[in-house]
Parts: structure tokens; sequence; C-alpha cells
């Protein structure tokens, strides 16, 4: 048990953050064994840096964990509310969960498959980047929309926030798992377009008719489009002609300029 | 005028869930009352700005909600709770508020979370803030959905049945929250409890089957079922509901006969009488 005590002088000049380094370590020291001592710092400390530690010190505390999508967004130059927005959406999850789970059905199929397996690759893959899109946002998907909906945030950037993480990690993932299907790279490769020119034309279209309603009937076109192809020329490859390829990439710059004056005017709707 | 409808519709395909309606508010509570499916939400989510009505002319802080930059503006002064509000997996109530501010473009951090601390603490969440959402109890997350309307003391509050889910203790902290909160801003209550709107409101209206049936003073609609209301040991003839009340005879509203025990009216009795025995008390026979 300790019998020095500090005195006043010392113990409020610990207070006020005035004392060295080394002499505030010792008094420091002290103050762990000592009751008394303590007492009297709670008596001479000043009551506004106080409450300024606690702050700081709950504010550290409450901070939100900062989820691996948010750390990939800020790292990419997104603002950290931006990130959040992006990263943290349990409809993202919801679509990096069924892309994940397509990637592992091409994966373990991908050794005992053969030519079928490129077939549906090459007409279900495009349509992955656009379920993304459409899981976004919408009453369906989002348990939070009717908050959303009433909050000035703008409907367009968020949609496109949210999409911002699912559309690239849905596609590597996809372009990975692709990669082992037989038909080779060029296979692979071919649905890229196609994939962002569906995602594309549902962001552009989802603000007037709904997310959701855009997807399927883009999926029904598509898959229409594909089968039709198939049965007309014997392959599927036939849908993903340079003519296609062509209205895709005219597709994508049309919508993403769409897009960009949908943000720049930032318009809402309902 | 904070709110002011002018022959708002609203319908779903052939279904007419809000008659032209027409109602102006300006600072203070106002409560709608009405039996399910009487068209309530329909109208607060006109009024959030959630659906656009299919008729007639909203403007909400002297902004036309038809316009895309005054529903901006309208969502920027809005507090909102939703009658069915769900929460996205994993988040603490916290992080949730956090969520909500964000959208609600609260940018910079600390502000941000002084300000989700303040309204988690206002409803008395402090404690719980870093706990699941999906551990609390109903009572808790229900406070939640309340807190994050707070944010920012908007000017315009929508709270559709904020009270479902509460115990008698947190809806008691509830009135208390809210009755302060009045001052000067404009706060929608809509609720079937009677007692909340007795307790919290100056002015109620009544909506039934999409229509506004009363507009005015709790004690207003009260004496609506004045010289209506009696007593006897029995259900009667004339009475269009009747229930066993705690003195043990059975209160009575209707056309009573000769020489009745008259009791005073209650703001229930006058709704019950307003809607037509749609109100939820157990029904003696007759």
């Amino acid at each position: 048990m300790t019998i020095w005590h500090a005195d006043a002088e010392l113990l409020t000049a610990y207070a006020g953050g005035r004392l060295d380094p080394a002499r505030t370590a010792s008094v420091e020291q002290h103050l762990m064994s000592c009751g008394a001592c303590r007492a009297m710092v709670a008596s001479v400390a000043d009551r506004t840096l106080l409450e300024r530690v606690w702050a700081d010190t709950v504010d550290v505390l409450d901070r939100p964990r900062v989820s691996l999508g948010e750390r990939v967004l800020t790292g990419f130059g997104l603002t950290a509310p931006s990130a959040r927005l992006a990263g943290n959406a349990s409809t993202a999850r919801r679509a990096w969960f069924w892309a994940c789970a397509l990637l592992a059905v091409f994966g373990l199929a991908a050794p005992v498959a053969d030519g079928r397996l490129a077939v549906w690759l090459l007409i279900l893959a495009p349509l992955v980047p656009m379920t993304g899109v459409a899981m976004a946002y919408g009453p369906d998907t989002d348990p939070m929309h009717e908050l959303v909906v009433a909050s000035p945030y703008p409907r367009l950037r968020l949609v496109l926030l949210r999409s911002l993480l699912v559309v690239p990690v849905t596609g590597v993932l996809l372009l990975v798992s692709s990669l082992s299907v037989p038909g080779g790279p060029a296979t692979a490769v071919l649905w890229l377009l196609p994939g962002l020119a569906l995602a594309a034309v549902t962001l552009a279209l989802e603000g007037r008719f709904g997310a959701l309603r855009v997807a399927v009937t883009l999926s029904l076109v598509w898959i229409a489009f594909t089968a039709g192809a198939r049965a007309g020329t014997g392959s599927v490859l036939a849908a993903y002609g340079p003519a296609v390829q062509l209205v895709c990439l005219a597709a994508v710059v049309a919508a993403a300029a769409h897009a960009a004056r949908g943000l720049h005017r930032s318009r809402r709707s309902f | 005028m904070d709110i002011r409808l002018t022959e708002v519709a609203k319908t779903y395909g052939r279904d007419r869930a809000l008659e032209p309606v027409s109602l102006e508010a300006g600072q203070g509570i106002l409560g709608l009352l009405g039996p399910n499916g009487a068209g309530k939400t329909t109208l607060l989510r006109i009024i959030a700005t959630v659906i656009a009505p299919t008729a007639g002319q909203v403007e909400l802080l002297g902004r036309d909600i038809a316009s895309p930059a005054g529903r901006t503006e309208i969502r920027r002064r809005l507090g909102y709770v939703p009658q069915e509000c769900g929460f996205p997996t994993g988040f603490t109530p916290f992080e949730y508020v956090d969520y909500v501010a964000i959208l609600k473009e609260w940018v910079d951090r600390r502000p941000r979370h002084d300000e989700v601390r303040r309204v988690l603490a206002v409803m008395g969440l402090t404690e719980v803030a870093g706990r699941r959402i999906r551990r609390l109890s109903g009572g808790m997350r229900r406070r939640l959905v309340i807190a994050q309307a707070l944010l920012g003391d908007p000017r315009l509050l929508v709270l559709d049945e904020p009270t479902v889910g509460l115990d008698p203790e947190q809806r008691l902290r509830f009135r208390d929250a809210v009755s302060t909160l009045a001052d000067g801003r404009c706060v929608v209550v809509s609720t079937h409890q009677t007692e909340d709107v007795a307790a919290l409101c100056p002015r109620v209206v009544v909506l039934h089957e999409g229509a506004i049936r009363y507009d005015g003073s709790p004690s207003g609609l009260a004496a609506r079922a004045e010289g209506r209301v009696w007593t006897a040991a029995d259900r009667q003839p004339g009475a269009v509901l009747a229930w066993r009340s705690e003195g043990g005879g059975v209160r009575q509203i209707g056309v009573p006969p000769a020489g009745a025990e008259l009791v005073r009216p209650t703001l229930e009795d006058g709704y019950l009488l307003l809607v037509g025995g749609a109100g939820n008390r157990q029904e003696v026979p007759a």
C-alpha cells in the first residue's frame, strides 16, 4: 500500500495535460494504486476536457464496422458514406451470394461437362450482372425500401452505387468460372458485352418501369433470342455475332449517357 | 400550412383506397383514426412522398410533391415511420440509424454519429446501440424505427401506427417524446388506439372506407355520442354495440330506451358510433 500522495499542484498539472511524458507516466502509475489521488484528480480535472475525451472515446467505440466491400470501394476513391451505401446493403450481399452459387455450379460441373455447359453459360451468364442490378433496389429485395424512397438521397445515385459493387464482382467471378468451361477463353469473354448491356439498360429503365419488371422482360427476350439463334443455326454462338456485340456496345454507351444525364439532374421519381 | 391536400385520391387497379380527400394541417399533432383498411396507410404514404396520388394536389411544407425538386426538399425535412419496416441482416441499431442518416444526406461522420447517438438516446436505445437488431425485442425495434425518423429534427413527422408492439410503459414514453416534439413542427400520427389520440392529439381525423368522416377535436368526437351511450344489466334492443364494462354492467352505444341510465361518452364511444361497429370490442349477444 502506498503512503506517498501526489500534491494538488502536480495533479492539476497532470489533469490539464501539462506534464512531460515521463512524469505523466509516473503519476498514472501512482493513480492506478491510489484511490485518494484518483478522487483528487476527479475534482481538479477540467470538465470540458473530460467531456471531450469521453465523447471522442464513445465515438470510437460506436463507430460501425467497415466491411471488406466498403474498404475496397474507399480504396478506389469513393467517399466513406457512399461506400457504406454501396457495400453494406443486404441487397448487394444477396446478389453476391447468387453469383458465388453460380460460380460453384459452373466450377463443379466443368470437369464432367461437355459442350452443353458452354451453351448454358452463353445463355445465362449475361443475365447475372443484370440480376444484381435488379436486386439492388426495390420493395421486393430491400427491407428498407420504404425509408429509402422517403429519403432525399438521389435514387439513381443509390442504384448506381449499389450496382457498383455487384456488377464488377459478379462479372469477375463469372469470368473466372467461365474460363474453366470447354470452348476456350474466347467463349468465356463473349458474354461480357451483352451482360454489361443488359445491366446498363436495366439501370436506364428501372426508374420508369421498376427494376424487377425490366429485368424479367429482358431475361425473357434474351433467352428467346439465344434459343432462337441456336434453333436456327445449330449454335448459340450465332447470338453473339459482331452485329449483336455492336448493338450491345451502343446500348452500353447510350445507357451510360442517360445515367450521367440523370445523375446530373438528380431527378427522382416515386 | 404544412400539409395541404386538395381532392387527393388513390386507386390500385379497380380498388379505390382513398376517395377524394381534402385536408389542411399546420403545427401540432394530428391524429388519424380509423379501422384497418380505412385508407390511413395510403394517405400517410402519400404524405411521406412514398407513393403518388392518382388524382388531386399535394402540397407539403409549401412545396408540390408533383415536382422532383419539391419532393427532394420535402424529404430533407421529413421524418417517416412506416407501418411495416424490415431491417437489413446483421445491422446494429447504431448502424441502422447511421445508414438512414447517410440517406438523409448527413455526410460528415462526427456530426452524423453525434446525431445518431442523440436520437437513439431519445428513444432509450443507448444501451443496446451495439447489439444486433435481430436480438432486440419487438418493442425495441419499433422504437428504433421511430428513432431514425427523428434524425435532423424534421419539420414534418409522419408516424404510421407507431405504438403497435409497444408495451404500456413504452407507449407512455413514446407519447411523452412525441408531445415534446410537437413544438414547431407538424406531426401526423395514425393509430387505431383511441387512448393514444386522446392523450396526444388536439385534432383528430377519422378515416373510414377511404373518406374523412370526422375532423375536429377529440372532445367533439366524444360529444357526437352524447345521449347515445348508456349502461344496463343486459344488452338492450337499441344497442348498435355493447360490451361488458368494468363495473359489471353492459355499456351500450346506439338508441337508448326510455329511462336508460345515460353515461358520459368517451372518445372511443364517439369513434365506435361513427365507424358503425367496426371497432374491436367484444360484443355481448342480445
